[in-house]
């Protein structure tokens, strides 16, 4: 018996290094969320969906507007829309111990919908039950909770991935992918053809604006904040006008009554390129975010 | 819980300690644990159902202790039919009732009269197939006097529900099990090292092996009529590996744990896919369900004795029950038919028992006949797993409809897609191993005999971390709903 024992145990134990070594080995090129929820608390937090996460390049952000140290924690829309969820998330990764940061807050009609019979239930939020909701930290790697829980692919996919979309040490989201014009046209059509279904169930939630208030509200005693809109492939834009055909008047009013900016550039869409019709290539999420910066550089007093 | 989860990663370490450390060394003591233990695995998923395991324990229990105090036939065998009504009563209430209230009122529907019957909103208790059948088959081996009623009833309720076989198998007999309940067990280290690589083996087989299959299984048949023919082949042979690395696999945990616990169960897989004919396979598939049919119904039924058209009407009878034992759906009859159909012939030419060794004993390869013989065989069953699969008839004739059309010949989809080639060739080790192991118990059984500790130890190694790096996370077992 007492040999068994101590066979036993010394196995487990070498097995167990060897997976505590693989989850070591974590990082962003293991999925799409890791490296954004295991590095350690962050400043000038950019919040949003995965819109967001592809289009604003921290780097790009901070060397124009120097002095801060911005990070992309921008996820999905069944992720982060505005909600008790996220803002607890956020609260979570916000390193409060840095002053004057500058927070981009990346709004459009679907992070203030859900697609619950009564849009304003809190508990019929999606994200509730998703990874954001239930895992304890988000700040700490090997981030076990989410490895064990959460981690969708195969755990070889830490050790070996060739996916070519990965996540930049700043938390923002580049794929390697080149994407040719028919297969992005294909990918275009079927997902306004998706979105067209998605706005027939979804429907605006005052409890997520008023979330999204919250988290302004919070956000605003470290640092400024500032609301941005992106552009979006301009079919796309029809759809999610039908969602919210008052979306800008909304936002627009929210951002004066709470005195901080409102940027929207989803006029723009032609003028920027995308994986589909959302999601913005490299290339164009670089000139977007000098944009994007340089409007906050305009607008600073 | 599952095996192939967290939780039970931490239970059964735990209840091992309590088992072996911590309780007072008696039988008493032991069981307690046992029956304990068994409800917290079962009440892990829904607790409200323990009260059917404990009626069905309880009535059965009943049944012996009253049979034994009686020699009135009547009397015998009325207390009988209380066992097959309560516990057949059970399962058809939740497994069937809405099959027959559907196909009653669709049966009139068809002769133009409109019925009306209400269908149950009710879940299906895991495993309720195979306890309500080992805790039957205790009552029936009583009233024939092949086995003594216990009057131990701590022995019997951890007889029918021990946690390992308690959801899905194998269903062992009262005449093995119960008696192992009354003895005072002592940790036997060989024991409990082969249960230790048993259960290595079966998580291999379900979480690699299967669960990476299960990803195209589900692809391939949830569009079957958008596949190719070749697509569709794929899908059918990724299924087969599917079901047996998830059935076999949870077979090999299942009696692995038990050893861990100086228990021993009858072997349930004997590497089917290794078959020579239909007779063969269904000598090795499930055995533990094979073999209970044959005694508590083939046989019953006059069995191979009588005249051939009895015979042939047995052999239907007993694989159509056993293809609606599954489940409560026109697919399982049909494939429980089709296994009947492929079986007749062997009958009439009186070759389903011509192989009852061992594939190619004593040889390194399957000699060529054997070989075409093998290969036939799993084509045939192959081809019934689509209705197995299937979620509906309509959708097997689909299924088939596609797979034998032109684009048969073609390369199918999927194939150089990484996760397909990770399952294919984990498909290949399954089949080595299972070759090289195809006399023993369970494929890893006589590894002692043939490699070093330090080879031992690195395959080990290795097999642990194959599971833990290509694993799927936690997909349930396919056999829980049955």
């Amino acid at each position: 018996m007492k040999i068994f024992l101590i066979k036993i145990v010394v196995f487990a134990l070498v097995i167990l290094s060897s997976i505590a070594g693989v989850f070591y080995m974590a990082d962003g090129k293991s999925d799409p969320f890791y490296k954004k929820i295991s590095s350690a608390k962050q400043s000038s937090l950019i919040l949003g969906s995965s819109r967001i996460g592809y289009a604003i390049k921290p780097s790009i952000i901070d060397k124009e507007l120097g002095n801060i140290q911005s990070f992309n924690y921008a996820f999905t829309y069944n992720t982060s829309p505005y909600g008790l969820t996220y803002l607890n998330s956020v609260k979570q990764k916000l390193d409060t111990t840095v002053e004057n940061q500058v927070f981009i807050l990346g709004v459009d009609p679907w992070v203030l919908s859900n697609d619950s019979q009564d849009p304003n239930d809190l508990n019929m939020f999606l994200e509730n039950k998703n990874f954001l909701g239930t895992i304890t930290t988000v700040n700490s790697h090997p981030n076990f909770n989410y490895l064990i829980h959460n981690y969708s692919e195969p755990y070889i996919k830490i050790l070996y991935n060739r996916s070519p979309l990965f996540v930049e040490d700043d938390g923002s989201w580049s794929s390697s992918l080149q994407l040719s014009d028919k297969y992005i046209l294909k990918q275009k059509k079927e997902l306004i053809a998706r979105y067209t279904v998605k706005q027939e169930a979804y429907q605006f939630s005052s409890l997520r604006l008023a979330y999204l208030k919250q988290t302004i509200s919070y956000l605003k005693t470290y640092g400024e904040v500032y609301l941005i809109r992106l552009p979006i492939d301009l079919d796309l834009l029809e759809v999610e006008n039908k969602l919210m055909s008052n979306f800008d008047d909304v936002l627009e009013h929210m951002s004066n009554e709470m005195s901080v900016h409102y940027f929207n550039f989803s006029t723009q869409g032609d003028v920027f390129n995308y994986f589909d019709a959302h999601h913005m290539i490299p290339e164009s999420a670089n000139r977007l975010s000098l944009e994007i910066a340089k409007r906050i550089k305009q607008s600073k007093p | 819980m599952l095996f192939n989860s967290l939780e039970f990663a931490v239970f059964l370490p735990l209840v091992f300690l309590l088992y072996w450390f911590i309780i007072p060394k008696h039988k008493k003591f032991q069981n307690a644990l046992i029956l304990t233990s068994s409800y917290v695995f079962y009440g892990w998923w829904d607790w409200r159902f323990l009260c059917l395991i404990l009626f069905s324990s309880i009535v059965d229990y009943y049944v012996g202790i009253q049979m034994q105090n009686t020699d009135i036939k009547k009397r015998r065998k009325q207390l009988l039919w209380l066992s097959v009504f309560v516990n057949l009563g059970v399962l058809i209430l939740f497994k069937y009732y809405n099959f027959f209230a559907q196909n009653f009122v669709d049966a009139f529907t068809l002769f133009g009269k409109s019925v009306s019957l209400s269908s149950l909103d009710i879940i299906l208790p895991v495993g309720i197939s195979f306890y309500t059948f080992q805790s039957l088959s205790y009552s029936i081996d009583v009233y024939r006097r092949k086995l003594e009623p216990t009057k131990d009833w701590l022995s019997f309720l951890c007889y029918v529900s021990f946690f390992p076989q308690l959801v899905a198998g194998p269903i062992e007999r009262a005449k093995n099990l119960l008696p192992q309940f009354y003895k005072l067990r002592k940790f036997n280290y060989n024991q409990a090292t082969d249960g230790i690589r048993q259960m290595l083996w079966g998580f291999f087989k379900k979480i690699v092996v299967a669960d990476n299959c299960a990803k195209y299984v589900n692809i391939i048949f949830d569009s079957a009529e958008d596949q190719s023919g070749s697509t569709l082949l794929l899908g059918a042979v990724l299924f087969s590996f599917q079901i047996y690395g998830d059935f076999s696999g949870y077979s090999d945990i299942a009696i692995g744990s038990a050893k861990l616990f100086g228990f021993d169960f009858k072997q349930n897989f004997r590497v089917p896919y290794f078959s020579r004919n239909i007779a063969e396979f269904w000598r090795r598939w499930h055995i533990s369900l094979s073999t209970w049919f044959r005694d508590y119904l083939y046989i019953p039924l006059g069995g191979s004795y009588g005249s051939k058209t009895n015979v042939l009407r047995n052999i239907f009878i007993i694989f159509i029950v056993s293809g609606f034992w599954h489940g409560a759906n026109w697919t399982f009859i049909f494939w429980g038919f089709l296994h009947a159909l492929f079986f007749v012939p062997l009958f009439l030419f009186n070759t389903n028992r011509k192989y009852l060794n061992t594939v190619s004993e004593n040889r390194f390869f399957a000699r060529p006949k054997e070989l075409l013989s093998i290969l036939y065989t799993f084509a045939i069953v192959t081809l019934a797993w689509v209705f197995f699969r299937a979620d509906n008839l309509p959708h097997a004739f689909v299924y088939f409809k596609t797979l034998f059309s032109p684009s048969l010949i073609s390369i199918p989809d999927f194939v150089g897609e990484e996760k397909m080639l990770i399952s294919l060739f984990f498909i290949g080790i399954l089949i080595i191993l299972e070759w090289f192991g195809r006399d023993n118990n369970h494929t890893l059984e006589s590894i002692n005999k043939h490699f070093s500790k330090p080879i031992r130890y690195t395959f080990y190694y290795l097999l642990v971390m194959i599971i833990f790096l290509f694993g799927v996370q936690e997909q349930p077992f396919i056999y829980f709903q049955f």
